[in-house]
């Protein structure tokens, strides 16, 4: 969906159209969905924070301005539910070791198991993490990523290049490929 | 061989699947049109704007329309009440409903009827002290 379209959806949208926000809800569940799942809620939790992200975003639509892409809007919603969900369930879960598949490890197919994400998963916090995949699986810019976890453009800038080290360490310690580091953004 | 953790980083994000169940956008469509009925049509805020603005156009014409002044003939006219009901935030009354108009209007009514009421009575002592 380009831009234009998306703009004119969520204006019909702001002026009381629920076929306009179906449509909008229709382009960004499963990308939404998924990130909840990266983020290691369960699948019923993941449901039920996409459920509560596509609500707010329903009932605060009129405070949307376009400055942003309105996907970056729905995200820095869906990290704020995933976040309130989180410290109201598991406050002191530590990361979880992998007894069971993990929810990430569900969303990779067999063939790749070697597959960075579940690994960055394991290593990262839960703000390194989104941030990195926002950046690298949802090619948000810096300041889009910065806007939809909360925190400033230097923060993504350095903790990017945080999580980017560690991958690398961790790799390195598995002897396994892609221990060069970029410093590029 | 060494692979370049942000390439590996993109290609791997695409292999991550995941769809979101359907029955989550239905749940959220009955929930939003289940909602006060003008949210089926509209986000919510439109309900407390719309209270705000016929309490205020009401209010405006029946202080108008009980409002004493030292004339002869105490009641303003309907069209300074209804200069004061279009005076109201119009546009946001309109949003709402038109009930809200329908009952500042009324009341401009009643104020004018009861201004001619009073004008006869005193057209009938005239003629009966002439």
């Amino acid at each position: 969906m380009d831009r234009a379209t998306e703009q004119d959806l969520v204006h019909r949208a702001q002026q009381g159209s629920v076929d306009a926000f179906d449509r909008l809800m229709s382009e960004w569940d499963d990308r939404l969905f998924r990130f909840l799942r990266l983020r290691g809620l369960s699948h019923a939790d993941a449901q039920d924070t996409l459920q509560e992200t596509f609500l707010q975003a329903w009932r605060r639509l009129r405070t949307y301005r376009d400055t942003w892409r309105f996907s970056t809007w729905l995200f820095t919603i869906a990290v704020r539910e995933a976040g309130r969900r989180h410290r109201r369930e598991a406050p002191e879960a530590p990361v979880a070791v992998a007894e069971e598949p993990s929810p990430l490890e569900h969303c990779v197919s067999v063939e790749t198991r070697d597959n960075l994400w579940p690994l960055a998963r394991q290593i990262l916090n839960d703000a390194q993490f989104s941030a990195l995949w926002l950046y690298y699986g949802e090619e948000f810019d810096i300041a889009e990523v910065g806007r939809a976890v909360g925190r400033s453009q230097a923060w993504v800038k350095v903790n990017l290049h945080r999580a980017r080290r560690k991958l690398g360490d961790a790799l390195e310690a598995r002897n396994l490929p892609g221990r060069q580091i970029s410093n590029a953004y | 061989m060494h692979t370049d953790i942000e390439q590996r980083l993109r290609t791997d994000a695409t292999d991550i699947r995941g769809e979101a169940p359907q029955r989550v956008r239905h749940a959220v469509l009955d929930a939003i049109r289940n909602e006060a009925p003008e949210r089926a049509t509209g986000p919510g805020w439109r309900w407390p704007a719309f209270g705000v603005a016929a309490a205020f156009a009401v209010a405006v014409a029946i202080g108008f329309s009980q409002q004493s002044t030292p004339t002869v003939d105490a009641t303003p006219t309907p069209v300074v009440a209804a200069e004061a009901v279009e005076a109201a935030p119009v546009a946001e009354v309109a949003r709402g409903s038109v009930d809200a108009m329908l009952l500042a209007r009324e009341a401009a009514l009643e104020a004018e009827m009861q201004r001619v009421r009073r004008d006869l009575e005193r057209i009938r002592g005239l003629v009966e002290n002439a």
